[in-house]
């Protein structure tokens, strides 16, 4: 069976790091793209499962990608994993699955990745979807 | 005086009349060709101001001309040397006695007695001698006291009095009674207000009596009437307080009203029934109206009658009041003024010092605001790396480690944790922080925060009750803050105080301030470690190395409150906050 394909996008290396090394331990394909930018280069040449996006990026804004990154894969998850939680309240940020505010505690982070991957979400935008 | 034997035929040659030199009305006088005068008449002398029961003879016509200014001398010259008769008249001047006059003036020469024997004559212009200056002199001083007592007062009462005593003291213009209506600009009507004089014939007899044994100036009156006869004053001043006077066009009252213009009523008048109203009620048709009037506005109307002297009122007496009146609208205009003014005065100092809170407000809410956007700001880019070492630290514990390591690694996970729970809170607070402020009703804010407690507690609010609430409590200021302050003392207490015990819950109004009080319930056995409970977390000495606590705490005296603890031995201790309640008339 393939693995699930999830790609990371967060400007932090650091981060990218962490969450790579911990979802590669899970037991998860795991890509990273250190901007908006690259992560559509890698969209466009590899389909994922799941896409982890960060907000404050410096080439492209997390928002502004998202709408484009939706376009491109309708069928990919989308989870804002950001350190600002004021994004929650923006309308665009429904084009999510889910949003989580950024966490040491990882399991959070597991947890929503498992649960999005059996097609439940909890993002407002998704309410009525099973 | 030396009084010469004047020949009938002269004295009718002036006069046209028979009769002694006493009877006429012209003066008559004598000069010798000295230009001394060896005669003159009574009148003459009353003319010429000089003292009659003092002999005349030898007082030259230069030493009276002299006083006079009005070139006699040269005059009677001018006949001595031409024998043409010297007329002249309306000659201004001031006589020896220092009177004012206006005389017509002749002399000729005489040939029948000696040589340059001048005869003269001498008049006033207006026949005998008049006292229309003395009456303007009379009518000056009264306007000028009444003015001066005016002056002295912004008090719209006293003016009043000051009006009304002019009118009615007999060093005023003397009249029985004075009335003063107002005009009420709503009802368009003349309404009684004050009224001075006696309200029986045998009260003006006791009070003008006791005036007349006790003199006193106009300007003595006009300070003093009112602290005398206020009983007699008062019952005048009924007779006309519950008298309310349309004003119509059609009415005598209404056209003096509306052209500015004096009336006197007189008996024999078609009076109409606003007028007859009046006229009844003060017991007579005889009497003088004159409208109040500044600068075109009507400000009421003055009524004066003579009802127990029943002396006529003359036109001049009635102008003479019609200045009063006038006076007294402009002294009612500008106490009007001086109230309107004081009393803006008080609003501006009112709205200043309000300004001044608010300005001190903004001041704090933009500190705050700053405040929170740095907060903000610092503890997003503070989580990043949180997330970065914690996260490793939990990945690490993941493998197989010796013990003291994976002791230090949860020792890091559990510290992150911390500080990321501290992050939550502050960045909680400084999102509040930009709220802006607006009424917060403390009624509904705390059960809403005990909600909140009741969804993240597992065991819901059970030992926690909510009693005694008044029914509005509104104070001024953030809403989240407030609600986020209340929340970390119920959060407080319920995790770290409660149980054992139970937690109440009251909120109450007193002295302008709305206060909450949350009240630990134990057993005596208890209390001394509940309060020691408290008093580790809410104490003033551990406050402040709380975060939770701290912010909390600012919170509150940013909204000018206070928050203390009351730990009385052998009492519930208590954790009390006060904050001021909004007043509604800042809107």
């Amino acid at each position: 069976m393939s693995k699930t394909r999830i790609l990371i996008v967060d400007d932090e290396k650091a981060l990218r790091l962490l969450y790579a090394t911990d979802l590669t331990a899970s037991g998860y394909q795991v890509d990273v793209a250190a901007g908006a930018a690259e992560a559509l280069d890698k969209v466009d040449n590899k389909k994922y499962d799941l896409i982890i996006l960060d907000i404050e990026m410096p080439d492209m804004s997390g928002m502004e990608a998202l709408e484009l990154l939706r376009k491109k894969s309708p069928d990919t998850k989308l989870l804002i994993n950001s350190a600002y939680s004021i994004y929650k309240s923006d309308f665009q940020s429904w084009l999510a699955d889910d949003y989580l505010v950024k966490t040491s505690d990882l399991s959070i982070l597991k947890d929503t990745i498992e649960r999005l991957l059996k097609c439940q979400s909890t993002h407002p935008s998704n309410t009525n979807k099973s | 005086m030396t009084e010469l034997a004047f020949q009938p035929a002269l004295i009718s040659g002036f006069t046209g009349q028979a009769g002694t030199l006493d009877d006429l009305s012209i003066g008559l006088f004598v000069l010798d060709q000295n230009q001394c005068l060896t005669w003159c008449s009574p009148v003459a002398a009353s003319i010429f101001g000089i003292d009659e029961n003092l002999p005349a003879e030898g007082i030259p016509l230069s030493h009276v001309e002299g006083v006079m200014g009005i070139g006699l001398s040269d005059a009677v010259r001018t006949v001595a040397q031409s024998n043409e008769p010297y007329v002249r008249q309306g000659i201004q001047c001031t006589n020896l006695a220092g009177r004012y006059l206006e005389i017509d003036f002749s002399c000729r020469l005489s040939d029948d007695v000696g040589n340059n024997t001048i005869y003269g004559a001498i008049r006033e212009s207006y026949g005998a001698p008049d006292n229309s200056l003395y009456e303007l002199q009379d009518e000056l001083r009264i306007l000028a006291e009444v003015a001066s007592a005016l002056s002295s007062t912004q008090e719209i009462g006293q003016v009043l009095r000051v009006i009304l005593t002019g009118a009615t003291a007999s060093q005023g213009l003397g009249f029985n009674r004075a009335f003063l209506f107002l005009y009420d600009d709503d009802q368009n009507s003349l309404n009684g207000h004050l009224a001075v004089g006696p309200s029986s014939p045998e009260q003006a007899a006791f009070i003008w009596n006791h005036l007349e044994a006790s003199p006193m100036s106009l300007a003595e009156l006009l300070v003093d009437a009112p602290k005398d006869n206020g009983s007699v004053r008062d019952s005048i001043t009924r007779l006309i307080s519950d008298l309310e006077l349309p004003l119509e066009n059609s009415s005598l009252l209404g056209q003096s009203c509306l052209t500015g213009q004096w009336t006197i009523l007189t008996g024999d008048m078609d009076l109409d029934e606003a007028t007859i109203r009046l006229t009844r009620r003060l017991g007579t048709t005889n009497m003088a109206l004159v409208p109040m009037v500044s600068k075109g506005h009507l400000r009421g109307l003055l009524a004066a009658d003579n009802l127990f002297t029943s002396r006529p009122i003359s036109d001049e007496q009635v102008r003479l009041l019609q200045v009063l009146a006038n006076q007294a609208a402009v002294a009612m205009e500008r106490a009007r003024l001086y109230d309107a003014m004081v009393e803006r005065t008080q609003q501006l100092e009112k709205a200043n010092a309000l300004l001044a809170e608010s300005q001190d407000q903004i001041i704090k809410f933009e500190k705050m605001s700053v405040i929170g956007e740095l907060t903000s700001a610092v503890a997003h880019e503070l989580r990043n790396p949180l997330t970065v070492v914690g996260g490793f630290a939990n990945v690490l514990l993941n493998g197989n480690l010796p013990d003291d390591q994976r002791e230090y690694l949860n020792i890091i996970a559990s510290e992150i944790k911390r500080a990321e729970s501290v992050l939550d809170h502050v960045l909680d607070f400084s999102r509040a922080s930009r709220q802006e402020n607006q009424v917060v009703d403390l009624v509904r804010l705390v059960p809403r925060c005990l909600e909140l407690l009741s969804s993240r507690r597992r065991e819901g609010n059970q030992n926690i009750e909510l009693t005694n609430m008044v029914p509005a409590a509104e104070i001024y200021g953030n809403e989240d803050q407030l609600a986020h302050a209340v929340y970390q003392m119920l959060w407080l207490i319920a995790d770290e105080i409660i149980p054992p015990g139970k937690l109440k819950i009251s909120l109450c109004s007193l002295d302008g301030r709305a206060e909450i009080r949350f009240e630990i319930e134990t057993s005596t056995r208890d209390r001394a470690m509940t309060t020691r409970k408290l008093e580790q977390i809410f104490g003033a000495e551990t406050a402040t190395r709380r975060l939770t606590v701290m912010v909390a705490g600012e919170t509150v005296r940013y909204h000018s409150g206070i928050m203390r603890l009351e730990t009385v031995p052998g009492l519930t201790p208590k954790l009390i906050v006060k904050l001021p309640l909004y007043r509604r008339e800042h809107e």
